[in-house]
């Protein structure tokens, strides 16, 4: 990639750039910079959501949510998701595209199978893994019991609750990343492959030294979007479980809905997104700068 | 024998993947007393209606009050337009990211993550006002405008992009090719795939799309899909029958629609044919 | 760059306060007690477009809601009216982004006891004159008027009364030998009783639960409606008489008390299950249920092989020092931004008026609040309904009336699931629960 640098730009050219840019960037500007600008403020007040009456407060909402055992426990809820997510839904997209790789005349039909998920409504798959969940008439206890796990209960015991809106998500997120795995895979030269055969490699050296390392790009952007996603979860706890039961599935962004609609504390609720923003944001530093540095092939 | 084995895993997590879909469609044939009461024991008719109706179709499509094929209509035209403009304007963005590092683009493309940070319910009252400011209340303005930024589809364009080799662009350049008819000619073509699986996943996004229609739409004639479904819930309980016939009225085209693209969007980037 | 947008943050932001504050002024409701009619209905009197928002109901309810609509164009053609229904999950989230906005419906259905957090935000307007010229207030028990009202002044017009009950799988009770509960409002069982008879229907092997003693564990409203009035019949209040505190009321020994007993029924005894299917009740999973008289509309809709009165009865709600239910249900109000405010009411008034009331109780089965309407409906003497009535009139009273039910209502709903689901500890989690609702309180005052 280092052929882009060192490629001379004209002046004509950077105002190109800039003005392929500039629809996008206006449409930054006023959908979300001005809004952010203004939910910032919200954050600096005590403003709430119908009277709109605000007084101004400082970093008192800030200081405040730090010490809100509610707000701390919906980020222990959403790093618990995140953390377990992020690994095993990569590992299992991309064990998914290798299983899919191969051309078959019945691989089109799995592709499209294991990509449903992703089309289904989140309302729907709530309500179908309420269902399979269900503590004594679930799909999942009658497989279990029959091969002789006791029953869980996914959702009514707080202690494993959260479990199951990650199995919940990585069974509906998993197809997209498949998908992007597979094009990846499809972008490395063949004759790698070959060349390595030829050298007598094993297939699972093939796999160690030829497609980890090349697919180290999408990796990091799978990572890096996945995280995003998992931090800012909120919609399958909505349709599975409603941050219960007793509040162990109340992630941040669900503890910030709850907080500007039903309580109406609308500054509140904007210095808790905006400390998961910088959450987010020195986490996502992180992982470009460590993750770029591996991109050097 | 190591070809059954990859079949038959495959089978088993298609099964996995499939099933909810198989009893949503089965799900939306039956009486809601026979989906509720099977749902509680297992057994075939857990899946299998017992009675085969198709009352719930008809009294979702045709409901005067609420014509179900109308919000379809609407939400298939807003997730079109917005798709469409998805692709043309974050593509540009992400070309020019990608290929054309103007001073400070660096700078600037941290600014669009950032974007891609903040979560959108904490944006939906800010957001509300504004496009109330701008006059916009209750129309597919509302719906289209705003929706047309995709900093995820920005990133990830700027990915596939960068795979493009810059030689065969510069020589282009050195050609006397102006960069929009680079991107026309060379990239455009190139990225197929990445484009499909781009907007593929922003129709999607907006077919889903729940909290901004609801709060942005107060005439019920240019409502959206989601909203429509939601409204069968009440205080006393949840139509599920209805739900699952609307959700199969909603989810059926575009997996149609999936069928027909999904040889194109696992190519990955494709150089064929730009190679000379 | 940066300044420019700041600029004009700040120059939207004037704006808005600007917009607010001339639209909030203007809240004197001149009289309207019998308005020439003539006047809408002259021909050349422009069309006034009323907007009117609320949360979807079953079918029988928006056919009602249509119904009463359609007449009171017939009868005033210079109004029309433009309803919208809202998906009932995240109805409060459209009303409050659009009351933010100003930009919200004329007429709005309001949760009763969410009425006063409006009020305090300027929202609604003031409809006592309105409701004192034309509403007929006799006609409508004094408790209910009561809970419309915060500060003195009357916000809501009510139509129907919410009301929950204890359900009974008859054939169950039946096959365990259990006398049946008296249909008689005034003989209602104690706890203690249904403790006893749960413990005898609870049977794990063959898949049925004793109880769902409130409505499980869910999001939203529902909770606190369900649960307040178990704190109410062990004899135990959330907030004291003045509403400036919870300290001593939601800690006192009586809300322990039922707090205690709320948690044995899922830790100690298990007569209740933390997890149920949906529809337990008339699936035969569940032998008692506290459940609410929208559900008689759908188990008679969409269980038709469960009757009433064969497979299963309707008894009031269990006692334990005292009788108690929640009120206050779905209400209308009109926004303070309205500016048809004569004819918004003018629809109100023919919807929760005898007429429109008496039109909606017959099509959606639900119990209205007026006397006279109870009267001229047959039904309402009769089982089932003389256990609703029996109960709103003679044992319902209002949840906490205070700007900060919001938070009242979480707490509470928080409050029971961390005994029931959780197995917290009783004094802990009520000690936490009189933190947070403090905590609003205290806030409010500033």
């Amino acid at each position: 990639m280092a052929l882009g640098k060192s490629y001379s730009l004209r002046k004509s050219d950077e105002r190109t750039g800039i003005i392929f840019i500039l629809p996008a960037f206006i449409l930054l500007v006023v959908f979300v910079f001005i809004p952010m600008s203004k939910a910032f403020y919200y954050s600096l007040h005590d403003y709430m959501l119908v009277s709109g009456s605000k007084s101004f407060v400082g970093l008192k909402n800030y200081s405040a949510l730090l010490q809100d055992a509610k707000f701390v426990n919906s980020i222990k809820h959403t790093f618990y998701f995140a953390v377990i997510v992020i690994p095993v839904q990569t590992a299992i997209a991309l064990g998914l595209a290798l299983l899919i790789k191969p051309q078959h005349r019945y691989t089109g039909f799995f592709r499209t199978a294991f990509f449903v998920p992703v089309v289904i409504s989140t309302a729907v798959a709530g309500t179908v893994f309420k269902l399979i969940y269900n503590k004594d008439y679930g799909l999942l206890n009658a497989l279990l019991s029959a091969v002789g796990v006791p029953k869980i209960s996914l959702l009514s015991n707080p202690d494993i609750a959260m479990n199951g809106v990650i199995i919940l998500g990585i069974w509906k997120a998993v197809g997209f990343f498949m998908i992007i795995y597979l094009a990846g895979l499809n972008n490395i030269p063949q004759d790698l492959y070959e060349s390595a055969r030829v050298d007598g490699a094993t297939k699972i050296k093939q796999f160690v030294y030829i497609t980890l390392p090349l697919l180290k790009r999408t990796t990091a952007f799978i990572i890096i979007i996945t995280t995003i996603d998992a931090i800012k979860l909120s919609g399958l706890v909505f349709v599975l479980t409603s941050g219960g039961p007793n509040s162990s599935t109340e992630t941040i962004v669900y503890f910030i809905f709850q907080t500007a609609f039903e309580q109406m504390q609308m500054g509140y609720a904007s210095a808790a997104a905006f400390i998961l923003f910088f959450m987010i944001l020195i986490i996502s530093v992180v992982q470009m700068f460590s993750l770029r540095s591996k991109v050097n092939y | 024998m190591l070809r059954i084995i990859h079949f038959l895993g495959m089978t088993i997590i298609a099964v996995v993947c499939l099933l909810p879909i198989i009893w949503m469609i089965l799900g939306s044939m039956r009486s809601y007393q026979e989906l509720i009461q099977n749902a509680g024991h297992l057994s075939l008719n857990t899946l299998v209606p017992v009675e085969w109706t198709l009352k719930n179709f008809t009294d979702v499509i045709f409901d005067d009050q609420h014509p179900f094929l109308r919000y379809v209509f609407n939400t298939l035209f807003v997730a079109a337009t917005v798709t469409l403009l998805v692709l043309l304007i974050n593509s540009l963005a992400a070309f020019a990211f990608a290929k054309l590092s103007f001073r400070g683009s660096a700078a600037i493309f941290v600014l669009f993550m950032s974007a891609l940070i903040i979560p959108g319910e904490v944006m939906l009252v800010p957001n509300y006002m504004l496009v109330n400011n701008l006059g916009w209340l209750n129309s597919f303005k509302a719906l289209i405008i705003p929706s047309t930024l995709s900093v995820f589809g920005i990133f990830m364009l700027k990915q596939f992009f960068e795979e493009i080799p810059t030689e065969i662009l510069e020589s282009a350049r050195l050609d006397g090719a102006s960069w929009l008819q680079i991107y026309r000619a060379i990239v455009l073509p190139a990225s197929v795939p990445a484009l499909i699986t781009l907007g593929i996943i922003t129709f999607l996004g907006n077919w889903d799309g729940y909290l901004w229609p609801l709060v942005v739409i107060n005439d019920d004639k240019l409502q959206l899909i989601q909203v429509a479904i939601a409204n069968f819930t009440s205080i006393s309980g949840t139509e599920w029958t209805k739900v699952l016939a609307a959700n199969t009225i909603a989810t059926v085209p575009i997996l149609i629609l999936f069928l027909i693209l999904q040889r194109y969007y696992v190519q990955g980037i494709t150089m064929s044919g730009v190679k000379g | 760059m940066k300044r420019f947008f700041v600029l004009m943050l700040a120059a939207v932001m004037i704006l808005t306060l600007a917009a607010a504050c001339s639209k909030s002024g203007g809240e004197q409701a001149p009289a309207s007690s019998n308005q020439p009619q003539e006047e809408q209905s002259s021909p050349k009197a422009e069309t006034v477009t009323l907007k009117f928002w609320r949360p979807s109901g079953n079918d029988q309810e928006n056919g009602a809601i249509d119904k009463l609509i359609a007449n009171f164009e017939a009868a005033n053609p210079g109004i029309k009216v433009e309803l919208e229904n809202i998906p009932f999950d995240n109805y409060e989230t459209k009303i409050r982004t659009a009351l933010a906005g100003n930009n919200a419906a004329d007429i709005i259905a309001i949760d009763a006891p969410t009425m006063p957090s409006y009020v305090s935000a300027g929202a609604l307007y003031d409809l006592t004159s309105f409701m004192e010229a034309d509403a007929n207030l006799s006609d409508i028990p004094d408790g209910i008027v009561e809970s419309m009202k915060y500060n003195g002044k009357i916000y809501l017009a009510p139509i129907n009364e919410a009301n929950i009950a204890m359900f009974y799988n008859k054939k169950m009770f039946e096959a365990k030998g259990i006398p049946l509960p008296s249909k008689n409002v005034d003989e209602a069982w104690t706890w203690d009783q249904v403790l006893d008879a749960a413990k005898k229907l609870n049977d794990p092997a063959a898949g049925v639960v004793g109880i769902d003693p409130a409505d499980g564990f869910g999001g939203g409203e529902g909770p606190a409606y369900f649960k307040t009035p178990i704190l109410w019949q062990f004899g135990a209040e959330v907030l004291s008489p003045d509403g400036s505190t919870a300290k001593g009321y939601l800690d006192s020994n009586e809300a322990k008390e039922a707090l205690r007993f709320y948690q044995s029924l899922y830790q100690g005894s298990k007569v209740a299950s933390l997890e149920l299917p949906p529809d337990p009740f008339p699936t035969g999973k569940l032998a008692i249920s506290v459940n609410g008289i929208w559900a008689l509309g759908h188990f008679k809709n969409n269980f038709p092989d469960f009757k009433l009165g064969e497979d299963w009865d309707i008894a009031p709600l269990p006692k334990m020092k005292r009788q108690a239910m929640a009120n206050g249900s779905w209400t209308f109000g009109i926004t303070a931004n309205s500016k048809h405010p004569q004819e918004a009411w003018k629809f109100i008034n023919y919807m929760t008026n005898t007429e429109g009331a008496k039109i909606y109780a017959e099509m959606t089965g639900v119990m209205p609040v007026r006397y006279s309407v109870v009267d001229q409906i047959p039904a309402m003497k009769e089982y089932p309904y003389t256990v609703f009535v029996g109960q709103t009139q003679k044992f319902s009273r209002p949840r906490p009336v205070t700007p900060a039910y919001p938070a009242v209502s979480a707490a509470i709903r928080e409050l029971f699931a961390d005994v029931g689901q959780g197995n917290r500890d009783v004094d802990a989690a009520a000690a936490d629960a009189v933190k947070k609702i403090d905590t609003a309180l205290k806030s409010l005052k500033k």
